[in-house]
Protein backbone atom coordinates (compact mmCIF):
# COMPACT_ATOMS: atom_id res chain seq x y z
CA UNK A 1 0.00 0.00 0.00
CA UNK A 2 2.69 2.49 0.75
CA UNK A 3 4.26 1.86 -2.87
CA UNK A 4 0.88 3.38 -3.99
CA UNK A 5 0.26 6.11 -1.76
CA UNK A 6 3.97 7.71 -2.72
CA UNK A 7 3.75 6.85 -6.51
CA UNK A 8 0.03 8.69 -5.98
CA UNK A 9 1.27 12.01 -3.80
CA UNK A 10 4.14 12.49 -6.68
CA UNK A 11 7.06 11.81 -4.24
CA UNK A 12 5.44 13.22 -0.97
CA UNK A 13 5.81 10.50 1.41
CA UNK A 14 2.79 9.50 3.19
CA UNK A 15 3.14 8.15 6.91
CA UNK A 16 0.59 5.52 6.92
CA UNK A 17 0.23 3.09 9.48
CA UNK A 18 2.81 0.83 10.14
CA UNK A 19 1.13 -3.19 9.41
CA UNK A 20 1.13 -5.52 12.55
CA UNK A 21 3.60 -8.15 11.52
CA UNK A 22 3.48 -8.87 15.71
CA UNK A 23 1.42 -11.54 17.27
CA UNK A 24 0.22 -12.93 14.40
CA UNK A 25 -1.02 -16.39 16.10
CA UNK A 26 -4.76 -17.03 15.11
CA UNK A 27 -5.54 -19.16 17.97
CA UNK A 28 -4.27 -18.65 21.47
CA UNK A 29 -4.52 -20.20 24.84
CA UNK A 30 -7.72 -18.09 25.84
CA UNK A 31 -9.11 -19.16 23.05
CA UNK A 32 -9.72 -22.80 23.39
CA UNK A 33 -12.69 -22.15 25.78
CA UNK A 34 -14.36 -20.50 22.79
CA UNK A 35 -13.08 -23.15 20.05
CA UNK A 36 -15.20 -25.57 22.51
CA UNK A 37 -18.26 -22.82 23.00
CA UNK A 38 -18.24 -22.82 19.23
CA UNK A 39 -17.80 -26.47 18.07
CA UNK A 40 -20.57 -27.71 20.24
CA UNK A 41 -22.65 -25.11 19.00
CA UNK A 42 -22.09 -26.00 15.66
CA UNK A 43 -22.59 -29.86 16.07
CA UNK A 44 -25.86 -29.32 17.89
CA UNK A 45 -27.44 -27.13 15.30
CA UNK A 46 -26.19 -29.71 12.65
CA UNK A 47 -27.36 -32.97 14.42
CA UNK A 48 -30.53 -31.51 15.34
CA UNK A 49 -31.01 -30.33 11.73
CA UNK A 50 -30.19 -33.83 9.75
CA UNK A 51 -32.18 -35.58 12.77
CA UNK A 52 -35.34 -33.70 11.49
CA UNK A 53 -35.20 -33.31 7.97
CA UNK B 1 -51.16 -11.31 29.32
CA UNK B 2 -51.67 -15.37 29.22
CA UNK B 3 -49.25 -17.97 30.40
CA UNK B 4 -47.37 -18.43 27.35
CA UNK B 5 -46.77 -14.93 27.10
CA UNK B 6 -45.64 -14.58 30.95
CA UNK B 7 -43.28 -17.66 29.78
CA UNK B 8 -41.77 -15.87 27.28
CA UNK B 9 -41.46 -12.72 28.86
CA UNK B 10 -39.97 -14.49 31.93
CA UNK B 11 -37.04 -15.97 30.04
CA UNK B 12 -36.25 -12.67 28.08
CA UNK B 13 -36.51 -10.93 31.12
CA UNK B 14 -33.34 -13.55 32.61
CA UNK B 15 -31.56 -13.25 29.47
CA UNK B 16 -31.92 -9.39 29.68
CA UNK B 17 -30.52 -10.04 33.46
CA UNK B 18 -27.33 -11.73 32.33
CA UNK B 19 -26.38 -9.76 29.14
CA UNK B 20 -26.19 -7.06 31.88
CA UNK B 21 -23.63 -8.87 34.07
CA UNK B 22 -21.72 -9.36 30.75
CA UNK B 23 -21.93 -5.28 30.50
CA UNK B 24 -20.56 -4.92 33.83
CA UNK B 25 -18.00 -7.60 33.64
CA UNK B 26 -16.95 -6.30 30.61
CA UNK B 27 -16.86 -2.55 31.75
CA UNK B 28 -13.43 -3.55 33.61
CA UNK B 29 -11.27 -4.05 30.42
CA UNK B 30 -12.20 -0.18 29.25
CA UNK B 31 -9.34 1.74 30.20
CA UNK B 32 -8.96 4.34 27.33
CA UNK B 33 -10.74 5.13 24.25
CA UNK B 34 -8.91 2.12 22.22
CA UNK B 35 -10.93 -0.29 24.66
CA UNK B 36 -14.19 1.28 24.26
CA UNK B 37 -13.97 1.36 20.18
CA UNK B 38 -12.36 -1.07 19.19
CA UNK B 39 -11.85 -3.41 21.93
CA UNK B 40 -8.21 -2.97 22.78
CA UNK B 41 -7.60 -4.49 19.27
CA UNK B 42 -7.32 -7.81 21.66
CA UNK B 43 -10.56 -9.73 20.01
CA UNK B 44 -9.59 -13.45 19.68
CA UNK B 45 -11.26 -15.46 16.20
CA UNK B 46 -14.38 -16.84 17.81
CA UNK B 47 -15.28 -13.69 19.60
CA UNK B 48 -14.75 -11.70 16.07
CA UNK B 49 -16.48 -14.18 14.26
CA UNK B 50 -19.87 -14.77 16.50
CA UNK B 51 -20.57 -11.13 17.01
CA UNK B 52 -20.17 -10.55 12.69
CA UNK B 53 -22.87 -13.31 12.48
CA UNK B 54 -24.93 -11.93 14.93
CA UNK B 55 -24.61 -8.52 13.52
CA UNK B 56 -25.72 -10.48 10.63
CA UNK B 57 -28.49 -12.39 11.93
CA UNK B 58 -31.16 -9.32 11.87
CA UNK B 59 -34.70 -9.04 11.87
CA UNK B 60 -34.84 -9.60 7.65
CA UNK B 61 -32.71 -12.68 8.19
CA UNK B 62 -35.13 -14.50 10.75
CA UNK B 63 -38.48 -12.54 10.60
CA UNK B 64 -38.07 -11.44 6.93
CA UNK B 65 -37.01 -15.01 5.89
CA UNK B 66 -40.04 -17.11 7.43
CA UNK B 67 -42.45 -13.98 5.75
CA UNK B 68 -40.67 -15.05 2.40
CA UNK B 69 -41.23 -18.69 2.33
CA UNK B 70 -44.80 -18.27 4.07
CA UNK B 71 -45.05 -16.49 0.39
CA UNK B 72 -42.71 -17.60 -1.72
CA UNK B 73 -40.93 -21.10 -0.54
CA UNK B 74 -37.90 -22.76 0.62
CA UNK B 75 -35.82 -20.77 -2.52
CA UNK B 76 -35.46 -18.27 0.48
CA UNK B 77 -32.71 -20.73 1.70
CA UNK B 78 -30.42 -18.67 -0.66
CA UNK B 79 -30.42 -15.62 1.49
CA UNK B 80 -28.23 -16.53 3.82
CA UNK B 81 -25.87 -18.55 1.00
CA UNK B 82 -25.63 -15.65 -0.36
CA UNK B 83 -25.22 -13.23 2.81
CA UNK B 84 -22.84 -15.84 4.13
CA UNK B 85 -21.29 -15.37 0.54
CA UNK B 86 -20.50 -11.23 1.25
CA UNK B 87 -19.34 -12.23 4.16
CA UNK B 88 -16.58 -14.35 2.69
CA UNK B 89 -16.14 -11.82 0.26
CA UNK B 90 -15.23 -9.68 2.88
CA UNK B 91 -12.46 -11.26 4.70
CA UNK B 92 -10.68 -13.00 2.11
CA UNK B 93 -10.76 -9.48 -0.05
CA UNK B 94 -11.10 -6.36 2.49
CA UNK B 95 -10.64 -7.51 6.26
CA UNK B 96 -6.91 -7.25 6.52
CA UNK B 97 -6.30 -3.80 4.80
CA UNK B 98 -8.69 -2.92 7.33
CA UNK B 99 -6.65 -4.35 10.11
CA UNK B 100 -3.17 -3.51 8.66
CA UNK B 101 -4.20 0.12 8.84
CA UNK B 102 -4.95 0.48 12.11
CA UNK B 103 -7.83 2.04 12.07
CA UNK B 104 -11.36 2.57 13.90
CA UNK B 105 -13.76 3.18 11.36
CA UNK B 106 -14.96 3.37 7.89
CA UNK B 107 -14.50 6.96 7.06
CA UNK B 108 -10.98 6.73 8.49
CA UNK B 109 -9.83 4.57 6.17
CA UNK B 110 -11.30 6.57 3.36
CA UNK B 111 -9.22 9.25 4.48
CA UNK B 112 -6.00 7.21 4.00
CA UNK B 113 -7.15 5.95 0.86
CA UNK B 114 -8.30 9.54 -0.97
CA UNK B 115 -8.38 12.54 1.41
CA UNK B 116 -9.71 14.82 3.44
CA UNK B 117 -13.18 15.99 2.05
CA UNK B 118 -13.98 12.56 1.23
CA UNK B 119 -13.21 11.38 5.16
CA UNK B 120 -15.45 14.37 5.54
CA UNK B 121 -18.27 13.36 3.45
CA UNK B 122 -18.32 9.71 4.10
CA UNK B 123 -18.28 10.59 7.82
CA UNK B 124 -21.14 12.69 7.55
CA UNK B 125 -23.30 10.13 5.56
CA UNK B 126 -22.61 7.13 7.48
CA UNK B 127 -23.43 9.04 10.58
CA UNK B 128 -26.88 10.18 9.49
CA UNK B 129 -27.09 6.78 8.00
CA UNK B 130 -26.52 4.64 10.80
CA UNK B 131 -28.37 6.81 12.98
CA UNK B 132 -31.91 5.80 10.97
CA UNK B 133 -30.91 2.44 10.86
CA UNK B 134 -30.44 2.47 14.51
CA UNK B 135 -34.16 4.06 14.63
CA UNK B 136 -35.02 1.15 12.90
CA UNK B 137 -33.71 -1.84 14.54
CA UNK B 138 -35.36 -0.20 17.63
CA UNK B 139 -38.46 0.09 16.18
CA UNK B 140 -37.96 -3.87 14.99
CA UNK B 141 -37.38 -4.59 18.51
CA UNK B 142 -39.92 -3.36 19.92
CA UNK B 143 -42.07 -5.12 17.53
CA UNK B 144 -40.94 -8.41 17.99
CA UNK B 145 -41.37 -7.63 21.53
CA UNK B 146 -44.43 -6.32 21.21
CA UNK B 147 -45.24 -9.41 19.58
CA UNK B 148 -44.19 -12.09 22.22
CA UNK B 149 -45.62 -10.28 25.69
CA UNK B 150 -48.51 -8.68 24.01
CA UNK B 151 -47.42 -5.31 25.48
CA UNK B 152 -47.36 -2.35 23.06
CA UNK B 153 -45.01 -1.04 20.46
CA UNK B 154 -44.12 2.54 21.74
CA UNK B 155 -43.67 0.85 25.32
CA UNK B 156 -41.05 -2.28 23.80
CA UNK B 157 -39.14 0.34 21.83
CA UNK B 158 -38.50 2.63 24.54
CA UNK B 159 -37.29 -0.62 27.00
CA UNK B 160 -35.70 -2.17 24.10
CA UNK B 161 -33.74 1.17 23.15
CA UNK B 162 -32.52 2.23 26.66
CA UNK B 163 -31.38 -1.51 27.88
CA UNK B 164 -29.28 -1.32 24.25
CA UNK B 165 -28.17 1.66 24.76
CA UNK B 166 -26.95 1.08 28.29
CA UNK B 167 -25.38 -2.13 28.29
CA UNK B 168 -22.82 -0.51 24.99
CA UNK B 169 -22.55 2.54 27.12
CA UNK B 170 -21.04 0.03 29.82
CA UNK B 171 -17.80 -0.92 27.70
CA UNK B 172 -18.70 -0.42 23.65
CA UNK B 173 -17.13 -3.14 21.95
CA UNK B 174 -16.20 -5.16 24.42
CA UNK B 175 -19.95 -5.56 25.56
CA UNK B 176 -20.74 -6.29 22.28
CA UNK B 177 -18.44 -8.98 21.99
CA UNK B 178 -19.04 -10.26 25.21
CA UNK B 179 -23.01 -10.95 24.49
CA UNK B 180 -22.83 -11.70 20.90
CA UNK B 181 -21.04 -14.85 22.12
CA UNK B 182 -24.10 -14.70 24.23
CA UNK B 183 -26.34 -13.76 21.37
CA UNK B 184 -25.27 -16.93 19.59
CA UNK B 185 -25.38 -19.43 21.72
CA UNK B 186 -29.02 -18.57 22.12
CA UNK B 187 -29.68 -18.13 18.65
CA UNK B 188 -27.91 -21.71 18.33
CA UNK B 189 -29.60 -23.04 21.21
CA UNK B 190 -32.95 -21.98 20.52
CA UNK B 191 -33.59 -22.27 16.71
CA UNK B 192 -32.80 -25.59 16.05
CA UNK B 193 -34.31 -26.52 19.23
CA UNK B 194 -37.37 -25.29 18.15
CA UNK B 195 -37.07 -26.50 14.38
CA UNK B 196 -36.66 -30.10 15.61
CA UNK B 197 -39.79 -30.03 17.86
CA UNK B 198 -41.62 -28.63 15.32
CA UNK B 199 -40.60 -31.06 12.54
CA UNK B 200 -40.13 -34.10 14.94
CA UNK B 201 -43.81 -33.83 17.36
CA UNK B 202 -46.02 -31.20 15.34
CA UNK B 203 -45.75 -31.64 12.29
CA UNK B 204 -47.18 -35.38 12.75
CA UNK B 205 -50.42 -33.91 14.24
CA UNK B 206 -51.11 -31.94 10.94
CA UNK B 207 -54.11 -33.03 9.08
CA UNK B 208 -52.78 -34.79 5.99
CA UNK B 209 -49.14 -35.40 7.49
CA UNK B 210 -50.00 -38.98 8.26
CA UNK B 211 -48.40 -39.27 11.30
CA UNK B 212 -45.07 -38.70 9.39
CA UNK B 213 -42.33 -36.55 10.82
CA UNK B 214 -39.80 -34.27 8.86
CA UNK B 215 -40.24 -32.74 5.37
CA UNK B 216 -41.96 -36.31 4.54
CA UNK B 217 -44.97 -35.15 6.66
CA UNK B 218 -45.47 -31.38 6.30
CA UNK B 219 -45.08 -32.19 2.42
CA UNK B 220 -48.06 -34.95 2.91
CA UNK B 221 -50.00 -32.30 4.62
CA UNK B 222 -49.47 -29.56 2.52
CA UNK B 223 -50.18 -31.62 -0.58
CA UNK B 224 -53.87 -32.38 1.77
CA UNK B 225 -54.28 -28.93 1.31
CA UNK B 226 -53.96 -28.53 -2.31
CA UNK B 227 -50.56 -26.96 -2.16
CA UNK B 228 -48.06 -28.24 -4.25
CA UNK B 229 -44.44 -29.83 -2.50
CA UNK B 230 -42.69 -30.17 -5.27
CA UNK B 231 -43.05 -25.85 -5.66
CA UNK B 232 -42.98 -24.58 -1.87
CA UNK B 233 -39.98 -26.91 -1.11
CA UNK B 234 -38.29 -26.56 -4.47
CA UNK B 235 -34.73 -24.35 -3.70
CA UNK B 236 -35.54 -22.56 -7.03
CA UNK B 237 -39.52 -21.54 -5.64
CA UNK B 238 -38.32 -17.76 -6.06
CA UNK B 239 -37.23 -16.29 -9.57
CA UNK B 240 -33.53 -16.06 -10.29
CA UNK B 241 -33.39 -12.32 -10.35
CA UNK B 242 -34.76 -12.38 -6.68
CA UNK B 243 -31.34 -14.95 -6.03
CA UNK B 244 -29.53 -12.58 -8.11
CA UNK B 245 -30.54 -9.50 -6.06
CA UNK B 246 -29.27 -11.57 -2.41
CA UNK B 247 -26.46 -12.47 -3.41
CA UNK B 248 -25.63 -8.85 -5.00
CA UNK B 249 -26.84 -7.34 -1.63
CA UNK B 250 -25.08 -9.97 -0.12
CA UNK B 251 -21.83 -8.96 -1.74
CA UNK B 252 -22.59 -4.96 -1.42
CA UNK B 253 -24.11 -4.93 2.18
CA UNK B 254 -20.97 -6.44 4.13
CA UNK B 255 -16.97 -4.88 3.29
CA UNK B 256 -18.03 -1.40 3.24
CA UNK B 257 -20.87 -1.64 6.44
CA UNK B 258 -19.04 0.18 9.60
CA UNK B 259 -21.27 -2.07 11.85
CA UNK B 260 -19.82 -5.32 10.00
CA UNK B 261 -16.65 -4.07 9.58
CA UNK B 262 -16.11 -2.53 13.12
CA UNK B 263 -15.01 -6.42 14.29
CA UNK B 264 -12.12 -6.61 12.07
CA UNK B 265 -10.79 -3.60 13.22
CA UNK B 266 -10.92 -5.14 16.90
CA UNK B 267 -9.26 -8.28 16.00
CA UNK B 268 -6.28 -9.02 17.80
CA UNK B 269 -4.30 -9.12 14.33
CA UNK B 270 -4.88 -8.86 10.81
CA UNK B 271 -4.68 -12.55 10.34
CA UNK B 272 -7.96 -12.96 12.70
CA UNK B 273 -9.85 -10.52 10.73
CA UNK B 274 -9.00 -12.34 7.83
CA UNK B 275 -10.15 -15.87 9.14
CA UNK B 276 -12.95 -14.75 11.20
CA UNK B 277 -15.62 -13.93 8.51
CA UNK B 278 -15.14 -17.95 7.14
CA UNK B 279 -16.57 -19.11 10.57
CA UNK B 280 -18.75 -16.57 10.85
CA UNK B 281 -20.18 -17.75 7.45
CA UNK B 282 -20.71 -21.34 8.46
CA UNK B 283 -22.63 -19.84 11.48
CA UNK B 284 -25.02 -17.91 9.08
CA UNK B 285 -25.46 -20.36 6.29
CA UNK B 286 -28.64 -23.09 7.93
CA UNK B 287 -30.60 -20.29 9.26
CA UNK B 288 -32.54 -19.76 6.49
CA UNK B 289 -33.53 -23.55 6.40
CA UNK B 290 -35.04 -23.42 10.13
CA UNK B 291 -36.82 -20.10 10.25
CA UNK B 292 -37.74 -21.01 6.68
CA UNK B 293 -39.34 -23.87 7.28
CA UNK B 294 -41.48 -22.65 10.63
CA UNK B 295 -42.55 -20.43 8.11
CA UNK B 296 -43.92 -22.99 5.61
CA UNK B 297 -45.07 -24.63 8.93
CA UNK B 298 -47.12 -21.56 9.99
CA UNK B 299 -49.02 -21.52 6.72
CA UNK B 300 -49.55 -25.41 6.49
CA UNK B 301 -50.93 -25.29 10.39
CA UNK B 302 -52.85 -22.21 9.39
CA UNK B 303 -51.69 -20.64 12.22
CA UNK B 304 -52.01 -17.06 11.07
CA UNK B 305 -53.06 -15.46 7.68
CA UNK B 306 -50.40 -12.39 8.45
CA UNK B 307 -46.98 -13.59 6.72
CA UNK B 308 -45.10 -11.26 9.06
CA UNK B 309 -46.63 -13.51 11.79
CA UNK B 310 -45.30 -16.85 10.55
CA UNK B 311 -42.40 -17.40 13.12
CA UNK B 312 -43.62 -16.02 16.11
CA UNK B 313 -47.16 -17.82 15.83
CA UNK B 314 -45.22 -21.25 15.29
CA UNK B 315 -43.18 -20.25 18.00
CA UNK B 316 -45.91 -19.48 20.20
CA UNK B 317 -47.80 -22.90 19.57
CA UNK B 318 -45.17 -25.70 20.43
CA UNK B 319 -44.71 -26.01 24.63
CA UNK B 320 -44.02 -22.87 26.00
CA UNK B 321 -40.24 -23.49 27.23
CA UNK B 322 -39.32 -24.04 23.92
CA UNK B 323 -41.26 -21.67 22.21
CA UNK B 324 -39.41 -19.42 24.51
CA UNK B 325 -35.98 -20.11 23.65
CA UNK B 326 -36.97 -19.82 20.06
CA UNK B 327 -38.33 -16.28 20.54
CA UNK B 328 -35.32 -15.69 22.86
CA UNK B 329 -33.33 -16.87 19.44
CA UNK B 330 -35.30 -14.17 17.95
CA UNK B 331 -34.69 -11.71 20.18
CA UNK B 332 -30.75 -12.20 20.00
CA UNK B 333 -30.63 -11.97 16.56
CA UNK B 334 -32.55 -8.47 15.84
CA UNK B 335 -30.68 -7.08 19.46
CA UNK B 336 -27.33 -8.02 18.03
CA UNK B 337 -27.70 -5.86 15.06
CA UNK B 338 -29.26 -3.22 17.00
CA UNK B 339 -26.66 -2.94 19.26
CA UNK B 340 -23.76 -3.22 16.27
CA UNK B 341 -25.52 -0.49 14.41
CA UNK B 342 -26.25 1.73 17.39
CA UNK B 343 -22.36 1.58 18.41
CA UNK B 344 -21.23 2.05 14.53
CA UNK B 345 -23.29 5.62 14.73
CA UNK B 346 -21.35 6.50 17.56
CA UNK B 347 -18.33 5.29 16.73
CA UNK B 348 -18.12 7.76 13.59
CA UNK B 349 -20.02 10.62 15.93
CA UNK B 350 -17.36 10.26 18.56
CA UNK B 351 -13.96 9.59 16.26
CA UNK B 352 -14.58 11.34 12.82
CA UNK B 353 -17.10 14.16 13.57
CA UNK B 354 -16.12 15.44 17.40
CA UNK B 355 -12.15 14.29 17.48
CA UNK B 356 -10.98 14.56 13.96
CA UNK B 357 -13.15 16.88 12.16
CA UNK B 358 -13.78 19.60 14.89
CA UNK B 359 -11.12 18.90 17.84
CA UNK B 360 -7.86 16.67 16.57
CA UNK B 361 -5.39 18.00 19.67
CA UNK B 362 -8.47 16.03 21.91
CA UNK B 363 -6.59 13.59 24.53
CA UNK B 364 -7.52 10.14 25.20
CA UNK B 365 -9.81 11.07 27.86
CA UNK B 366 -12.02 13.25 25.74
CA UNK B 367 -12.55 11.01 23.24
CA UNK B 368 -13.18 8.04 25.69
CA UNK B 369 -16.16 11.14 27.10
CA UNK B 370 -16.92 11.81 24.01
CA UNK B 371 -17.38 8.14 22.66
CA UNK B 372 -19.70 7.66 25.89
CA UNK B 373 -21.92 10.86 25.07
CA UNK B 374 -21.69 9.31 21.59
CA UNK B 375 -23.88 6.18 22.87
CA UNK B 376 -26.26 8.57 24.52
CA UNK B 377 -26.69 10.65 22.02
CA UNK B 378 -27.55 7.82 19.39
CA UNK B 379 -29.56 6.06 21.69
CA UNK B 380 -31.72 9.08 22.63
CA UNK B 381 -32.39 9.93 18.86
CA UNK B 382 -33.22 6.09 18.35
CA UNK B 383 -35.65 6.30 21.12
CA UNK B 384 -37.12 9.61 20.30
CA UNK B 385 -37.46 8.41 16.67
CA UNK B 386 -39.03 5.27 17.24
CA UNK B 387 -41.98 6.79 18.99
CA UNK B 388 -42.07 9.70 16.46
CA UNK B 389 -41.47 8.88 12.81
CA UNK B 390 -42.05 5.53 12.24
CA UNK B 391 -43.74 6.71 9.31
CA UNK B 392 -40.38 7.59 7.46
CA UNK B 393 -38.51 4.55 8.14
CA UNK B 394 -39.43 2.60 4.96
CA UNK B 395 -38.00 5.03 2.89
CA UNK B 396 -35.35 5.73 5.21
CA UNK B 397 -33.75 2.15 4.00
CA UNK B 398 -32.40 3.47 1.24
CA UNK B 399 -29.67 5.19 2.97
CA UNK B 400 -28.02 2.55 3.42
CA UNK B 401 -27.23 2.57 -0.42
CA UNK B 402 -24.17 4.42 1.82
CA UNK B 403 -22.83 1.15 1.92
CA UNK B 404 -22.71 0.37 -1.39
CA UNK B 405 -21.03 3.77 -2.89
CA UNK B 406 -18.24 2.65 0.14
CA UNK B 407 -17.40 0.04 -1.35
CA UNK B 408 -17.08 1.23 -4.70
CA UNK B 409 -14.82 3.49 -3.10
CA UNK B 410 -12.68 1.25 -0.95
CA UNK B 411 -12.06 -1.19 -3.55
CA UNK B 412 -10.53 1.37 -6.14
CA UNK B 413 -9.00 2.59 -3.23
CA UNK B 414 -7.45 -0.74 -3.04
CA UNK B 415 -6.84 -2.32 -6.56
CA UNK B 416 -6.71 0.47 -9.08
CA UNK B 417 -3.76 2.09 -8.55
CA UNK B 418 -5.56 5.13 -10.42
CA UNK B 419 -8.13 5.56 -7.89
CA UNK B 420 -8.23 9.42 -7.56
CA UNK B 421 -9.14 11.21 -4.62
CA UNK B 422 -11.58 13.77 -6.34
CA UNK B 423 -13.29 10.56 -7.84
CA UNK B 424 -13.99 8.76 -4.43
CA UNK B 425 -15.74 12.10 -3.25
CA UNK B 426 -17.71 12.94 -6.48
CA UNK B 427 -18.74 8.96 -6.74
CA UNK B 428 -19.94 9.20 -3.33
CA UNK B 429 -22.01 12.50 -3.26
CA UNK B 430 -22.92 11.45 -7.19
CA UNK B 431 -24.21 7.87 -6.08
CA UNK B 432 -26.38 9.37 -2.63
CA UNK B 433 -27.95 11.75 -4.56
CA UNK B 434 -28.88 9.32 -7.48
CA UNK B 435 -29.97 7.17 -4.91
CA UNK B 436 -32.19 9.78 -3.60
CA UNK B 437 -33.88 10.94 -7.12
CA UNK B 438 -34.01 6.87 -7.73
CA UNK B 439 -36.07 6.04 -4.26
CA UNK B 440 -37.96 9.05 -4.14
CA UNK B 441 -39.04 8.93 -8.19
CA UNK B 442 -37.76 12.42 -8.75
CA UNK B 443 -38.71 14.09 -11.16
CA UNK B 444 -39.92 10.34 -12.73
CA UNK B 445 -40.26 6.92 -11.73
CA UNK B 446 -36.94 5.50 -12.93
CA UNK B 447 -37.95 1.73 -11.91
CA UNK B 448 -39.31 0.34 -14.76
CA UNK B 449 -36.50 1.73 -17.04
CA UNK B 450 -33.82 0.31 -14.97
CA UNK B 451 -35.64 -3.06 -14.17
CA UNK B 452 -36.97 -2.70 -10.96
CA UNK B 453 -33.38 -2.36 -9.76
CA UNK B 454 -32.53 -2.04 -6.16
CA UNK B 455 -31.71 1.28 -5.27
CA UNK B 456 -28.46 -0.32 -3.84
CA UNK B 457 -27.84 -1.64 -6.88
CA UNK B 458 -28.72 1.50 -9.09
CA UNK B 459 -26.14 3.05 -6.64
CA UNK B 460 -23.26 1.19 -8.00
CA UNK B 461 -24.01 1.20 -11.33
CA UNK B 462 -23.99 5.26 -10.86
CA UNK B 463 -21.10 5.46 -9.07
CA UNK B 464 -18.83 3.09 -11.15
CA UNK B 465 -18.11 5.03 -14.15
CA UNK B 466 -17.98 8.62 -12.18
CA UNK B 467 -15.34 7.08 -10.31
CA UNK B 468 -13.38 5.19 -12.91
CA UNK B 469 -14.05 8.73 -15.39
CA UNK B 470 -12.82 11.15 -12.80
CA UNK B 471 -9.86 8.80 -11.89
CA UNK B 472 -8.82 8.70 -15.72
CA UNK B 473 -9.64 12.47 -16.25
CA UNK B 474 -7.57 13.89 -13.16
CA UNK B 475 -3.84 14.12 -12.22
CA UNK B 476 -2.21 13.33 -8.82
CA UNK B 477 -0.36 17.26 -8.44
CA UNK B 478 1.76 18.49 -5.40
CA UNK B 479 -1.30 19.88 -4.81
CA UNK B 480 -3.66 16.76 -4.36
CA UNK B 481 -0.91 15.73 -2.05
CA UNK B 482 -1.36 19.06 0.45
CA UNK B 483 -5.10 17.78 0.76
CA UNK B 484 -3.41 15.22 2.67
CA UNK B 485 -5.17 14.65 6.06
CA UNK B 486 -4.42 17.08 9.12
CA UNK B 487 -2.29 14.09 11.15
CA UNK B 488 -0.16 13.57 7.87
CA UNK B 489 0.51 16.97 7.30
CA UNK B 490 1.56 17.60 10.57
CA UNK B 491 4.20 14.58 10.60
CA UNK B 492 5.37 16.04 6.87
CA UNK B 493 6.11 19.53 8.72
CA UNK B 494 3.23 21.19 6.21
Amino acid sequence: MSEESEEKTSGIEIHVPEADTKNLQIISRSDVTFAVIYAVLFVWGLILTLISI
Amino acid sequence: MGQVQTIHLGVIATAVTVIVVFGILASRRVKNSEDMLVSGRSLGIFFVACALAAEYMGGLGTIGVSERAFNEGMGVVWYHIAASTGILFFGLSFAHYYRKYGIQTVPEYLYYLFDVKTWKINALLNFIAYTFFAVIEVVALGSILAGITGLSITSCSIVASVFVTLYVLSAGMWSIAYVSMFYMGLIYLGLPLAFFYIMHFSVPTLAGSGGMTGYAGLASAMQSQGLDPAFWFSPFSLSPMVVVGFFIGGILAVPAAQATVNYAFGARNWKIARLAPVLAAFLIVPLSLWTGTMGLYAKTAGLTHEPKLALITALTSIPPWIGAIGSLAIFSAIISTADSILFAASGVLAKDLLQRWFNPHADDRQVLRWTRMSVLIVGAIATAGALTVPQLLKQAYFVYTLRAVTLVCVFFGIYYKRAHPDAAFWSILVGFIAATLYQFNIPIDYKPIFWDMHVAVFTVVIAIPVFIIISLVRKWTPETACELPPLQRRENGQ
